[in-house]
C-alpha cells in the first residue's frame, strides 16, 4: 500500500513538474524582429 | 554627458527602471555602474532608460557563422541563450544563412563569451578563413550541411530499408532468417539510432535546457522508446513472457522516422542554400578593373585601387566602375538595373554616375566620388544582408504542435505507469513498465516528417505549372498569412517599357500620317523609344517603310528619309536646334512631362507634323490582378520613386488606393519595415536591383521573372510570365498549402493518439489487448498513406 501511495504521489508530482517546466511561464522571451 | 548634471539625469532615469537597486554614474569614465535583479529587468530596458534620458551607450555589433541551425525554435535557443548573458543587448539569428548579429556592451561581455554561449546550446562558431568573402564562407557551410544530410540519409536508407524488411517476415517471405533475427535487428538499427540520428539528441537536449520542447524532442523521444524496448526484448525475452504481451521489436519503427526527417531537412537544406546567391549575383555587377587618368595616361587597374578623385574612363559599352561626376563627355548610361527604369539616362558634365551601370555611346571621363563600400552598389549589399540577418523564421507548425504534444504524452506515460501499479494485475511493475513505454512508441508520429515536405512538394510542383518558382518550404508557409502585398510600379504593375499613349498631330497632317512618318524613321532603331513608336504603328495596321538614309543622333533623335520625305523625329532639343516651331505642341508637351509622359517631336520636310507622347503603361492584367488580391481580403500599396501626381494617375489605373510616392532608391526596404513594424505580414513584388533589400526585408519577396537576377535570388517566390496576377495565385496556392500541411499533421498525430490509449491499457480489462505490433504499424501505415494521398490531392487544386 506504502508503495503505491509513493508511485501515485511521485507521479502525479512528476506530470506537473513535466508540464510546469515545458508549458509553465517563461522568464523572459527573445525579442521578436 | 558634459556635466554633472547630466550624469544625475542618468542616474534617476535608471532608478527609476523596476528592478534596479542602485545606479552610479561616473562622469570622469563616462561609466555607469548598476546594480540590478535579473529577474526583473535586462540590459535592454537599462539602455532604453539612458536613450530616454537623452543620453546614448556605447554599443558593439558582431557576426557569426553558425553550423547546425535547423528550425525556428533553433533560433529562439539561441537568441534566448545569448541574451541571458549579461552586457547582450540584441541578438538575431538568421535562419536562411546560418548568421547570427549580436549588439553587445563591450565592457561587460566579449566574442569569445558570445561564441562560448552559442557553444554551450549546441551549435558550432565557424571562423572566417583569412581573405575569404563571408558569401563564399556561408555557401561552403551550406554546402557541408547539405552534404553531411546526403550521406545521412544515404546510409541510413539503407538500413532503414534492411531492418524494415527484416521485420516484416509476413510481407517479405523471401528475406533470408539472418535478417530477421532481432540481434542482426538492432546491430542494424544502433547505427541509425545514434550515429546518423544523433543530431536528434543534441537538439532535444538543447532545447530540453531552454524548458522546451520540439519536433527533436518528439523524434528523440518516440525512437529512444522504440528502441530501448527493443533492445530490452532482444535481451531479455522472458521479461514478458508473464505478462502474455506479444513479444516483438520496433527496431524500424525507430530507423524509418529518424531517416524520413533527415530527408525533409535534407530537401530544406538544398533549397537554403540558395538564399546567398542574392549577395554573389550584385557582386558580380560591380566590374573587375576601372581605367583611370593618371600622369595623364589611362591605366587600367582593380576597382579596388581606385580612390576618391580619380578620373575615371568609361568607354562604350562597359560598365561604369564606381559612383562619381561626369567631368567630361555625353552619353546615354542604362540604369535599369538599379532603377528598373527602362530608359538609358542622358548625362554630361556635372552629371552624376551610379557604379554598375552600363555607359551606352559616348565616352565618359567622371571624378569618383564614392568607391569601396560607399557606393550606391555596396549600400544594396550591404541593405541585403542586413535584412537578411533580422528576418525572424517563421516557427514551423510541427515544431508548434511537438511542444505541447511531448509534455502531454510524457504525462500520459507517467499516469499509465500510476495507474497500472496501482490497479493492475501482477507483475504490477513490469505491466507498468512495458504500458509506459508502449505509450511512448505509439505516439511517436512516423507520418510526421512527411506532413510538410509532401504538401510543400506537390505545392511547388503546382506553382510552378503556373509559372510560379517557389524557392523554399518556408516561403510556401510564409506566403498563406501575407495581409498587406506593396508592389514597385515599374516593370511590376507596369510594362517597364514605354509604349505610345498619345499621338498629337500639327495642322495639316493626321494621327496615322504622323505615327506612319514616326514609325518609318524608327524602324531599324534600337532605342527603347523608337521600338514603342513602330510597335504602335504597326498595331494601327501601318506597316513601316524601310528608311533610306538613317541617321541616329546619339541622345537627342534620328533622321531619315521616308517615302522620299526627309523625317526628323527626336526631342524638343533636336527640333529646337533645326529651327522647328512646333507652336502650341510645346506647351502641350509641358503638360504631358507633368503626366511622367516623355514627348518626341516628329518633322517632316522641315515642318512640324506631330508630338507623340510615351510613357510606361500599366499591364493588361494589372487592375484585374488588383481586384484579385483585394477580394482576397489583402491590402494593396504601390511603390514608386515617381512624383505624387503620376504615381496617383497609374494607380488608379490599376485600382490601388494607397500610394508611396517618391521614395529614394534606398528608402523602399525601410517603407516595408514600416509596415512590418505595424504588425502586417508584407509581400514586396519588385524586379529591379534597387528593389532586393526590400525583398528581403519583406516577410515575402516576390520576383518578377522579366526583371534582373538579383531580384529573383533576393526573393521568395518568381514569377516567371511577369504577370502580376501571379501574385494572387501565388498567395493562394500558399493558403492551400498550409491548410493540407494542418490536415496532413492532423493525419500524422491522429491514428497515434487513438493508439495511444489502447497502449495505455484502456482495452487490457475487457479484451485482453495491450499494445500490439499490428496496432503501432497500422498506425504507421495508415497515418503515411493518409498524409501522403492528402498531399497529391493539392495537385487538384484550381488556382
Amino acid at each position: 500500500m506504502a508503495a503505491k501511495i509513493i508511485v501515485t504521489a511521485v507521479g502525479l508530482l512528476l506530470v506537473v513538474a513535466v508540464n510546469a517546466y515545458f508549458l509553465g511561464p517563461r522568464r523572459r522571451k527573445a525579442p521578436r524582429q | 554627458m558634459t556635466c554633472a548634471g547630466c550624469a544625475s539625469r542618468v542616474e534617476r532615469g535608471l532608478r527609476e527602471v523596476p528592478g534596479v537597486r542602485e545606479a552610479n554614474v561616473n562622469l570622469a569614465t563616462n561609466r555607469a555602474t548598476v546594480l540590478f535583479d535579473p529577474a526583473l529587468t535586462g540590459t535592454g530596458s537599462l539602455i532604453e532608460a539612458v536613450r530616454n534620458a537623452g543620453y546614448d551607450v556605447a554599443v558593439a555589433s558582431a557576426g557569426l557563422q553558425v553550423e547546425g541551425i535547423s528550425c525556428a525554435s533553433c533560433v529562439l535557443k539561441i537568441e534566448t541563450a545569448l541574451l541571458d548573458l549579461p552586457g547582450v543587448v540584441r541578438a538575431s539569428v538568421n535562419l536562411a544563412t546560418g548568421k547570427v548579429a549580436v549588439d553587445y556592451l563591450p565592457n561587460a561581455v566579449d566574442v569569445a563569451r558570445i561564441r562560448k554561449a552559442i557553444e554551450s546550446v549546441g551549435y558550432r562558431v565557424h571562423d572566417l578563413a583569412e581573405g575569404e568573402a563571408e558569401a563564399d564562407a556561408e555557401r561552403r557551410i551550406m554546402e557541408r550541411e547539405y552534404r553531411v544530410l546526403r550521406a545521412k540519409v544515404l546510409w541510413g536508407g539503407l538500413l532503414a530499408v534492411l531492418i524494415f524488411v527484416g521485420s516484416m517476415p509476413g510481407w517479405f517471405p523471401w528475406v533470408p532468417a539472418f535478417l530477421r533475427n532481432f540481434f542482426v535487428l538492432w546491430a542494424l538499427a544502433t547505427p541509425v539510432q545514434f550515429a546518423i540520428g544523433g543530431q536528434f539528441y543534441r537538439s532535444a537536449w538543447a532545447a530540453f535546457r531552454h524548458r522546451t520542447a520540439d519536433m527533436n524532442t518528439l523524434i528523440a523521444v518516440g525512437t529512444s522508446a522504440a528502441y530501448f524496448y527493443s533492445a530490452a526484448v532482444t535481451l531479455f525475452p522472458s521479461l514478458l513472457g508473464s505478462t502474455g504481451v506479444a513479444r516483438d521489436v520496433y527496431f524500424d519503427t525507430a530507423a524509418v522516422i529518424v531517416v524520413l526527417i533527415l530527408f525533409g531537412r535534407m530537401l530544406e537544406a538544398r533549397a537554403k542554400g540558395r538564399t546567398s546567391e542574392a549577395i554573389v549575383a550584385l557582386m558580380g555587377l560591380r566590374p573587375a578593373t576601372a581605367r583611370v587618368l593618371r600622369d595623364g595616361a589611362e591605366r587600367e587597374i582593380p576597382v579596388d585601387d581606385v580612390i576618391v578623385g580619380d578620373a575615371v574612363v568609361v568607354r562604350p559599352g562597359e560598365r561604369v566602375a564606381v559612383d562619381g561626376t561626369v567631368v567630361d563627355g555625353r552619353s546615354s548610361v542604362d540604369e535599369s538595373m538599379i532603377t528598373g527604369e527602362s530608359l538609358p539616362v542622358d548625362k554630361g558634365p556635372g552629371d552624376e554616375v551610379v557604379g554598375a551601370t552600363i555607359n551606352k555611346w559616348g565616352r565618359l571621363v567622371f571624378r569618383a566620388r564614392k568607391v569601396g563600400k560607399d557606393t550606391a552598389l555596396a549600400q544594396i549589399i550591404k541593405l541585403v544582408q542586413e535584412a537578411q540577418g533580422t528576418k525572424a523564421p517563421i516557427q514551423r507548425l510541427a515544431d508548434r504542435i511537438a511542444a505541447y504534444f511531448v509534455p502531454v504524452v510524457i504525462s500520459a506515460a507517467i499516469l499509465t505507469f500510476v495507474a497500472w501499479f496501482d490497479f493492475g494485475p501482477a507483475p504490477r511493475l513490469t505491466f507498468a513498465l512495458l504500458n509506459f513505454v508502449a505509450v511512448m512508441i505509439i505516439a511517436c508520429p512516423c507520418a510526421l516528417g512527411l506532413a510538410t515536405p509532401t504538401a510543400v512538394m506537390v505545392g511547388m510542383g503546382k506553382g510552378a505549372e503556373r509559372g510560379i518558382l517557389i524557392k523554399s518550404g518556408e516561403s510556401l508557409e510564409t506566403a498563406h498569412a501575407i495581409d498587406t502585398v506593396v508592389f514597385d510600379k515599374t516593370g511590376t504593375l507596369t510594362e517597364g517599357r514605354p509604349d505610345v499613349t498619345d499621338v498629337l498631330p500639327a495642322p495639316g497632317f493626321t494621327v496615322d500620317e504622323v505615327l506612319a512618318f514616326a514609325a518609318g524613321a524608327e524602324k531599324g532603331s534600337e532605342h527603347p523609344l523608337g521600338q514603342a513608336i513602330v510597335r504602335r504603328a504597326e498595331a494601327a495596321g501601318l506597316a513601316p517603310e524601310t528608311p533610306a538614309g538613317f541617321r541616329a543622333l546619339e541622345g537627342l533623335g534620328v533622321e531619315a528619309t521616308v517615302k522620299g520625305r526627309k523625317v526628323l523625329v527626336g526631342s524638343q532639343a533636336l527640333v529646337g536646334h533645326a529651327g522647328l516651331d512646333f507652336g502650341s505642341l510645346v506647351l502641350q508637351a509641358g503638360d504631358l512631362a507633368l503626366e511622367g509622359k516623355t514627348s518626341a517631336f516628329v518633322a517632316v520636310d522641315g515642318r512640324a507634323a506631330g508630338l507623340l507622347a510615351l510613357a510606361d503603361t500599366l499591364k493588361g492584367t494589372a487592375p484585374s490582378a488588383v481586384a484579385r488580391l483585394k477580394k482576397m481580403g489583402l491590402e494593396v500599396i504601390m511603390l514608386t520613386g515617381d512624383d505624387r501626381r503620376t504615381a496617383q494617375a497609374i494607380a488608379r489605373g490599376a485600382g490601388i488606393d494607397r500610394v508611396v510616392a517618391q521614395v529614394l532608391p534606398g528608402g523602399k526596404a525601410e517603407v516595408v519595415r514600416g509596415l512590418r513594424a505595424e504588425g502586417r505580414k508584407v509581400a514586396m513584388v519588385g524586379d529591379g536591383i534597387n528593389d532586393a533589400p526590400a525583398l528581403v526585408e519583406a516577410d515575402l519577396g516576390i520576383a518578377i521573372g522579366t526583371g534582373t537576377d538579383v531580384a529573383m535570388e533576393s526573393s521568395d517566390i518568381t514569377l516567371i510570365s511577369g504577370d502580376p496576377e501571379g501574385v494572387s495565385a501565388a498567395v493562394e496556392l500558399s493558403r492551400r498549402t498550409v491548410r493540407t500541411i494542418r490536415q496532413n499533421l492532423f493525419w500524422a498525430f491522429f491514428y497515434n493518439v487513438v493508439g495511444i490509449p489502447v497502449a495505455a491499457g484502456v482495452l487490457y480489462p475487457f479484451l485482453h489487448v495491450l499494445l500490439n505490433p499490428m496496432i503501432a504499424s497500422a498506425a504507421m501505415a495508415f497515418s503515411s498513406v493518409s498524409v501522403v494521398s492528402n498531399s497529391l490531392r493539392l495537385r487538384r487544386a484550381r488556382i
